[in-house]
């Protein structure tokens, strides 16, 4: 059997499921326990599917690269351990940076090496889940205990500062990422390393998604009888700065 | 209604809940590579293998660090248990539950947030757990249409487009909270590379939370 058989063979794929069913059964358990708790402290059930529906509807879009990022480590891990690293924790950029350095260390070139070998590959393996085992851990030891008993202390019996608190943990989220987005591409662009296309269609993006939101906010204030629309604002938004971004890429002299 | 995370009993309940479930998805991420090393008799070689897990494991135990005191507080006790097992939080899970949050028009840290972000963060890895099926089973179809060239810069930019629509509602709730993170880390981000990331959100919380504060005194939000 050739190295592509064996990390492609039937026991890999029964692992995956396992992961996979794993992943699901606990989703489910997690979502009728918040559900029946919701229902007991007074929530209509239709505010609860709304959540359903609005957060399927915004996953999908966020889910499409992470399926591109599994294509890209198809030629030297084959399907199945892709699909079980990106289905448990992690992300793509880190599952693919913790392979590339594995790799690395064991004296490959980065994950497209072809002298790619089983015991490399389990080597790659073992550090992309032990590399990222570390928030289960600190979970497992009462690490999210501490903290949500600790921010709790911390907001006290004052409930808008309460909400502010935990808003601004998000707005530094969203400072940090803002950083990433804007003064990278700039950057590159004025070393020279990057083409304008490359350098400024993230910022369009970024500055259209923000207006096209705004749009939507205005509409569904105006107009009463389409505040249905609010729960897919977000993936419809996303969905037309995706599009823009195909139009200012080749707006941009992009590849075509 | 704000809750009591020392006596709500549903609170006390997801902490048992939720250890035992991180416990068992120890054991399943673990017992995946072991299972490959029994199955197939191989076994790395253990000094590159040691060396390359050492530095994994410098860059990323501080990452979880943050991503635990950071990202927990936003989604609630229940979400940040099931996030941990899932992941993929900056990029989709977090922002998903603050979505839903903001859609169902309930307060982060409050009794009925965490009942919705748990539901948010559930749903987003039931869907992104099939679309990986999906991506496995129609891997030879989907490769060419997903791999266009032309479709290639609409995919590279998922998160501004997140970013660009989720910021933008946050900021208009908190705008003054947010100028003085947003102005460093973009200064910030033009001498430091991308890859720092996770560690300078949790420079831009504490940022974010002083600021917050210091607004909050002075009765300007």
């Amino acid at each position: 059997m050739t190295y592509q058989q064996q990390i492609n063979g039937w026991f890999l794929y029964l692992l995956g499921g396992i992961v996979a069913l794993f992943v699901i059964v606990q989703s489910t358990v997690f979502l009728l326990r918040a559900w029946k708790q919701g229902k007991a402290i007074g929530m209509s059930s239709q505010k609860l599917w709304t959540v359903v529906k609005s957060s399927a509807a915004f996953s999908i879009l966020p889910s499409i690269p992470i399926v591109i990022s599994l294509f890209s480590m198809v030629k030297t891990l084959g399907v199945p351990v892709p699909w079980i690293r990106l289905s448990v924790v992690g992300s793509m950029s880190y599952e693919l940076a913790a392979a590339d350095q594995a790799s690395k260390a064991m004296g490959m070139s980065g994950i497209s090496d072809p002298g790619f070998n089983l015991g490399i590959f389990s080597g790659v393996v073992f550090t992309m889940s032990i590399g990222i085992i570390w928030g289960l851990v600190i979970a497992l030891f009462g690490g999210i205990k501490a903290v949500n008993k600790g921010v709790d202390k911390l907001s006290g019996t004052d409930k808008k500062w309460g909400d502010i608190f935990v808003s601004s943990l998000f707005l530094g989220l969203v400072a940090a990422f803002m950083g990433t987005l804007i003064s990278p591409p700039i950057v590159g662009m004025l070393k020279g390393v990057q083409t304008l296309s490359q350098g400024l269609t993230g910022i369009l993006v970024l500055i259209s998604s923000a207006l096209i939101m705004m749009m939507f906010g205005l509409i569904m204030k105006k107009f009463e009888s389409l505040k249905w629309l609010e729960s897919f604002a977000l993936p419809v938004t996303m969905i037309v700065s995706m599009v823009l971004a195909i139009f200012y890429s080749i707006a941009l002299g992009g590849v075509v | 209604m704000k809750k009591n995370v020392q006596t709500d009993p549903y609170e006390i309940a997801t902490h048992r809940t939720g250890r035992a479930w991180s416990a068992l998805a120890i054991i399943i991420m673990m017992g995946v590579p072991a299972a490959i090393c029994l199955y197939f008799g191989v076994y790395p070689p253990l000094k590159g293998f040691l060396m390359g897990l050492v530095g994994v494991v410098s860059i990323y135990l501080p990452v979880a660090i943050i991503e635990v005191l950071t990202y927990s507080p936003m989604v609630g006790s229940a979400g940040a248990y099931l996030m941990f097992v899932t992941g993929n939080l900056a990029n989709m899970k977090v922002p998903c539950a603050v979505n839903a949050m903001d859609v169902a028009g309930v307060k982060p840290g409050s009794r009925e947030g965490e009942i919705v972000a748990t539901i948010a963060v559930a749903t987003s890895s039931i869907v992104t757990d099939l679309i990986i099926v999906l991506g496995v089973v129609g891997l030879s179809f989907l490769h060419p249409v997903l791999e266009n060239p032309v479709l290639a810069p609409a995919f590279n930019n998922v998160l501004p487009a997140l970013f660009g629509a989720l910021g933008v509602v946050w900021l208009r709730k908190y705008w003054k909270v947010a100028i003085i993170p947003s102005i460093i880390m973009i200064v910030v981000f033009i001498f430091l590379p991308v890859s720092l990331l996770g560690i300078m959100v949790a420079v831009a919380a504490v940022l974010s939370v002083i600021s917050a504060r210091i607004l909050y005194k002075r009765g300007m939000i």
